[in-house]
């Protein structure tokens, strides 16, 4: 057996992650030290922020041509920033499921609102594995995020209602079945509201309806100076200021027994587009214009023009939750929380304004899967760059590594290369998008997406018209993904399309046990 | 004296319980149509255990409102001139419910009319929208005065009062998967 060599590239390789360990060491997760057991005073906190639907692809930060975030500009040059992390789909369930347990949809299987994760779940994800480790608390303005949150109930010491920081809340009934989530929560709302269709109450409903518009018109009429486009809405009727949810942040973070870890999970940049009086109209006319893509398949039929209008809205709103995020990190360094805290910036998927589609839906395109992730180590003053693809179901392995455990067996994602890990650049990094799907059977009807650096397959199945169409791009050459190369590259779409039928297949096995199901 | 009040409060509860038989027939029935209407996507989605779930939570909510809509017109009854209600409850109540659940459709399905208006009929969208509107608050108004008016004639009447009587059968099965709902729910929640 030859003596194994180390090239050039080993040795810069491990250069650099050495330099990474130095200034870690002084760390006490680093030293190893008996410091770093459970509720020992030097354990930092973890705060998890993340921005519902913001996608990288509209930063200035990583390069997006308008000045959206010049404050997220500043925090990644005291952060290590992710270049290429991806979110696990196109919308929230699914993504930030993955983004709490560390395993994709395929296992964990809250495919779409109606679904719950599968019981498994409900202990293995970063509150139930680090209960030892640090008081817990939560807040969101996301209803689809607090089912997700209920389920992990029992490991979660604060889990803030959303009622308690909005302006306006319809909801003026109890949540009588909490135990029974999300079911029981969707059976109230769909028999109080017109959500999804009509409401399944004839008489109770249409008092609600009317009583909701007098009420809910007084509170956008009270705030209209501030917010001339209306207060932002969770499109479950709460109306709320971002800046209610960023001032109880800072505020508790002071207050909160430590160690702790906080997840917030707050809703702008999300549509409905509502930026402030200071950011309304800030990119109007400033000739910014959106790369014209032809239509796709799933088009919505929106024209470039009203893509463009919705374009300049939402970056405007980014710039309003930019200014909010500056703010709090002005509060957490001022109250010296930063020093002994990871603040995490990140979001759960995209956005998309391209080839006639506005939203998040079907497809699996990098607007809707490229996310920003930085990660603030405290007293990191150095900003780093992480160009290796990664996935949003590496934060729990991170988390978890943190706190000192062992990698656990269900875990799909892996510790993030900022600890210490190589860098794994032939690592595939998968989407799905499969919320019409039964949450037990296996996935006959979705999109998937599987990046291999530097290729891209978006793999079609079951749609009647579009079933078994292939989606191949070259990110590094074609990163707004206009020439698809599957034809040209049939060996490529074999080797992507197997690996996501193996690892489906595996996951399926383990999570709804139908083994080698999928096609 | 008192044998008169005795028998009046005995007809008042036997006209209530045709009341409560003619909301829980339109609350029931509405509710069936929508989980019928969901029930291709559910079977998509959810696992059968889930399904029932949700259709246990839909009947508890129907008894319920069922009950307030009874308790509300009685409530009207006992506030109102005797004259309006309370001397024909079920005939007079009945079309109360069944005046309120037309509106309450003609709101839910607002924006069917609107597009069955330009459609059909092809008006523009404003016309359409306002055309919908001047109906719904027409029928929110003329509805329940006119349907308790006609009660007032003793072939209307006899007419609804028959009516209420064939709705027992029906409305005790709707009574019972509302009971099944309440402990369905019950042990989802304490499980």
């Amino acid at each position: 057996m030859s003596p194994q060599r180390i090239t050039r590239r080993d040795f810069l390789k491990l250069l650099g992650i050495a330099s990474l360990l130095i200034p870690m060491s002084k760390s006490p997760l680093i030293t190893g030290e008996p410091g770093r057991r459970a509720n020992a005073p030097t354990k930092p906190n973890i705060i998890i922020l993340l921005f519902d639907a913001l996608t990288a692809r509209h930063m200035s930060v990583h390069g997006y041509k308008r000045r959206t975030t010049p404050n997220i500009e500043m925090f990644a040059k005291i952060s290590t920033t992710f270049h290429q992390h991806h979110a696990a789909s196109s919308h929230t369930k699914p993504s930030t499921a993955s983004l709490l347990t560390g395993v994709y949809p395929w296992s964990h299987r809250a495919l779409n609102f109606y679904t719950a994760l599968i019981k498994f779940y409900e202990t293995a994800n970063i509150f139930g594995e680090t209960k030892n480790d640090f008081y817990t608390q939560t807040y969101t303005h996301n209803t689809f995020v607090m089912t997700i949150l209920e389920q992990f109930a029992d490991y979660i010491d604060l889990l803030k209602p959303i009622e308690e920081l909005v302006i306006y809340n319809p909801n003026k009934l109890p949540n009588i079945f909490k135990r029974d989530y999300p079911m029981g929560f969707y059976a109230a709302k769909r028999w109080r509201d017109n959500y999804m269709g009509p409401s399944n109450s004839l008489f109770i409903n249409p008092l609600f309806t009317i009583a909701n518009g007098i009420t809910s018109s007084q509170s956008l009429k009270a705030n209209e100076d501030l917010y001339p486009l209306g207060l932002s809405d969770n499109q479950e009727g709460y109306l709320y200021k971002l800046e209610d949810a960023i001032d109880w942040i800072a505020q508790s973070a002071g207050s909160t027994p430590q160690p702790y870890l906080g997840y917030y999970h707050l809703l702008p940049p999300h549509e409905a587009y509502r930026p402030r009086a200071d950011f309304v109209g800030m990119f109007s006319g400033d000739g910014v214009r959106l790369i014209e893509k032809p239509q796709h398949y799933f088009t919505q039929g929106q024209t470039q023009k009203q893509l463009e209008k919705y374009c300049e809205l939402y970056d405007e709103y980014i710039a309003f939750v930019d200014s909010e995020f500056g703010r709090l990190y002005g509060m957490l360094e001022k109250n010296g929380v930063l020093n002994n805290t990871f603040l995490i910036l990140t979001s759960d998927h995209g956005q998309l304004f391209e080839r006639g589609i506005h939203g998040h839906g079907t497809t699996l395109f990098e607007p809707l899967l490229h996310i920003p992730l930085m990660i603030h180590s405290p007293r990191q003053s150095q900003g780093k760059d992480i160009h290796t693809p990664t996935s949003i179901t590496d934060i729990a392995p991170t988390i978890l590594q943190l706190v000192d455990q062992a990698p656990s067996n269900w875990l799909e994602g892996k510790p993030l290369p900022i600890f210490g890990e190589t860098e794994e650049i032939e690592r595939v990094i998968f989407s799905i998008e499969g919320k019409e799907n039964h949450k037990m059977k296996t996935l006959t009807k979705a999109t998937f997406s599987a990046i291999r650096w530097p290729y891209k397959l978006i793999h079609y199945r079951g749609y009647p018209g579009y079933d078994n169409v292939n989606e191949l791009f070259h990110l590094e050459n074609d990163p707004e993904e206009l020439e698809n190369l599957a034809a040209s590259h049939p060996s490529i779409v074999a080797d992507l399309k197997e690996e996501l039928r193996k690892n489906q297949s595996a996951a399926e096995e383990k999570s709804i046990g139908i083994p080698g199901t999928s096609k | 004296m008192q044998s008169e009040v005795k028998q009046f409060s005995h007809e008042y509860a036997q006209g209530l319980w045709g009341v409560f038989s003619s909301a829980a027939f339109c609350v029931f029935s509405w509710s069936l149509v929508i989980f019928f209407w969901d029930l291709p996507s559910f079977l998509l989605r959810l696992s059968l255990g889930d399904i029932l779930g949700y259709a246990a939570y839909q009947f508890l909510f129907a008894l319920l409102e069922s009950l307030t809509v009874t308790i509300f017109i009685a409530a009207l009854g006992l506030i109102l001139p005797a004259k309006y209600l309370r001397n024909n409850i079920q005939a007079s109540g009945t079309a109360l419910v069944f005046a309120f659940a037309i509106n309450s459709i003609i709101l839910k399905e607002r924006l069917d009319l609107i597009n069955w208006f330009i459609n059909v009929l092809s008006m523009n969208t404003l016309t359409a929208t306002q055309t919908v509107t001047n109906i719904w608050v027409i029928s929110l108004i003329i509805l329940p005065l006119g349907l308790v008016m006609a009660t007032k004639n003793k072939r209307v009447d006899r007419v609804i009062n028959n009516f209420v009587e064939n709705l027992f059968v029906l409305v005790s099965l709707y009574v019972i998967l509302g009971l099944l709902g309440i402990l369905l729910v019950i042990f989802r929640n304490v499980s």
